[in-house]
């Protein structure tokens, strides 16, 4: 399978499976996500809240692998 | 290049906001990031009529999809009562080809005078006191544009405001998150479109709309601060469509997220040179999640606005004030009691669902919304809104 899984600095983003339906960038506290339509791009100003996984209706949002609130496998 | 008003985002807030300013005399160009006016679509699809005129949109078979009786609202027992678009609120009567009619809007703002871009994507404002322009990638390159006014209508994931000091932040109470599929090979109440409420969707609906006697937009909304789980609405929405008969053996044919704002007016919509307005302003009714209305009835006082600041060559918050006095008006009041109603309709249980859909099945009235409906819970089950008796 195609590594689809990218680390967007502080949070990592499935391209695959992200829907590009900009739910997450309008969750955002910080307003540190952007999209231009084509991919996503977190920017210095995340703070891990992790509010970007749990609305992302797909699921492709995830803290790094390794990171102790990682739901990655 | 400069235009009198810049607007970001080509949905329908953004090209009633054009169509408008355009019209009366303003220079307008819409900058719209997806390479394709309307697609994907984020959208359950299901509009009322009534307000169509107001915006000056003329029916078109084109974009219709099919036509309801109404909308059914279920209780968790399958009890139901059905209320007909004659009668009806903002949210029902038709089912529209969302991509054909955004397309639809933008064809009448362009006749109107205005411009439009697409596959570019505004990073930024430039600002010098006020807003003064905006700056964007596009296939041409870095483009900047200095205008007049700069009018985000950049929808739910909005960041126009944040970047010119609007504070359009939310809460996870007042967020919710959609998953929907288009569905085919099924057998939809073919009068009505459903919306199901209780347990199966936590702080949210299930809706059923029909495209077709055998297709349906079928969907789930859930309030954020409801979920935990990466991932975890796809369960919802399979657990629902695994228990519903009439879904049996159906094809997902599409794959629709997103989400909307379910919150109380926001407290600013306009500051110096910079106006917000449709989802990105936070319009969209809390109780129903429909945003489509209330975009094009604030985009058309926005557009009115913006051609009598460019006529005045004034965009000053003073001026643009007119736009947030006008949209209040109309919007504010049911926006705020709304809000209020779906405060407390997200902690209720199945039972009391069950309840309250008894009561208004037995009910005949002559004009229902939001607000009747409330009414009646207030003569029959007083203790459930008496959080907010002195807005109904």
């Amino acid at each position: 399978m195609v590594q689809t899984l990218r680390d967007v600095g502080k949070m990592t983003v499935d391209d695959m499976m992200c829907m590009h339906c900009g739910a997450c960038v309008g969750t955002c506290p910080e307003n540190a996500i952007f999209l231009n339509e084509v991919f996503i791009t977190i920017n210095e100003d995340c703070n891990q809240c992790g509010l970007c996984m749990r609305v992302c209706p797909v699921g492709a949002m995830d803290y790094p692998t390794g990171h102790k609130l990682s739901q990655l496998g | 290049m400069h235009y009198d008003v810049v607007i970001v985002g080509a949905g329908p807030a953004g090209s009633i906001t054009a169509k408008y300013a355009a019209q009366g005399g303003a220079s307008v160009i819409m900058l719209e990031k997806r390479q394709e006016i309307g697609s994907p679509v984020r959208c359950g699809e299901g509009i009322a009529r009534e307000w169509i005129d107001e915006v000056g949109i003329k029916l078109d078979q084109k974009w219709i999809a099919y036509e309801v009786e109404g909308a059914k609202v279920v209780s968790p027992n399958g009890n139901s009562f059905c209320i007909n678009e004659r009668i009806a609120g903002d949210e029902v009567g038709t089912v529209i080809e969302r991509d054909l009619f955004d397309r639809a809007l933008v064809e009448d703002a362009v006749r109107a005078g205005a411009d439009v871009m697409v596959k570019t994507a505004v990073t930024g404002l430039s600002k010098d006191g006020g807003v003064k322009g905006v700056v964007a990638d596009s296939p041409r390159g870095r483009l900047e544009i200095s205008a007049g006014a700069v009018v985000g209508a950049d929808g739910f994931e909005s960041q126009v405001g944040c970047w010119g000091g609007i504070d359009t932040r939310l809460k996870p109470r007042d967020v919710t998150t959609c998953l929907q599929y288009r569905m085919t090979n099924i057998r939809p109440d073919p009068e009505y479109c459903e919306f199901i409420l209780g347990s199966g969707a936590p702080g949210g609906y299930v809706w059923v709309f029909p495209k077709s006697e055998e297709s349906a937009n079928v969907g789930l909304g859930m309030q954020l601060r409801k979920l935990k789980k990466k991932g975890e609405l796809r369960y919802w929405l399979d657990k629902y469509i695994e228990k519903d008969e009439r879904l049996k053996g159906g094809k997902v044919i599409e794959i629709v997220s997103g989400a909307v704002s379910t919150c109380a007016p926001i407290d600013k919509t306009v500051s110096d040179g910079l106006l917000l307005v449709g989802d990105a302003a936070r319009m969209v009714d809390p109780i129903t999640g429909g945003g489509i209305a209330n975009a094009c009835k604030a985009g058309r006082v926005a557009g009115e606005v913006l051609a009598e600041a460019a006529q005045a060559k004034d965009f000053s918050a003073e001026m643009l004030d007119k736009y947030e006095k006008g949209w209040r008006k109309r919007l504010e009041e049911a926006l705020f009691r709304n809000w209020m109603a779906k405060e407390k309709l997200v902690t209720l249980s199945d039972e009391t669902f069950d309840k309250i859909i008894e009561v208004l099945s037995r009910e005949n009235l002559d004009h229902l919304s939001v607000l009747n409906i409330l009414k009646v819970i207030q003569r029959e089950l007083p203790e459930l809104v008496e959080e907010f008796m002195d807005l109904i």
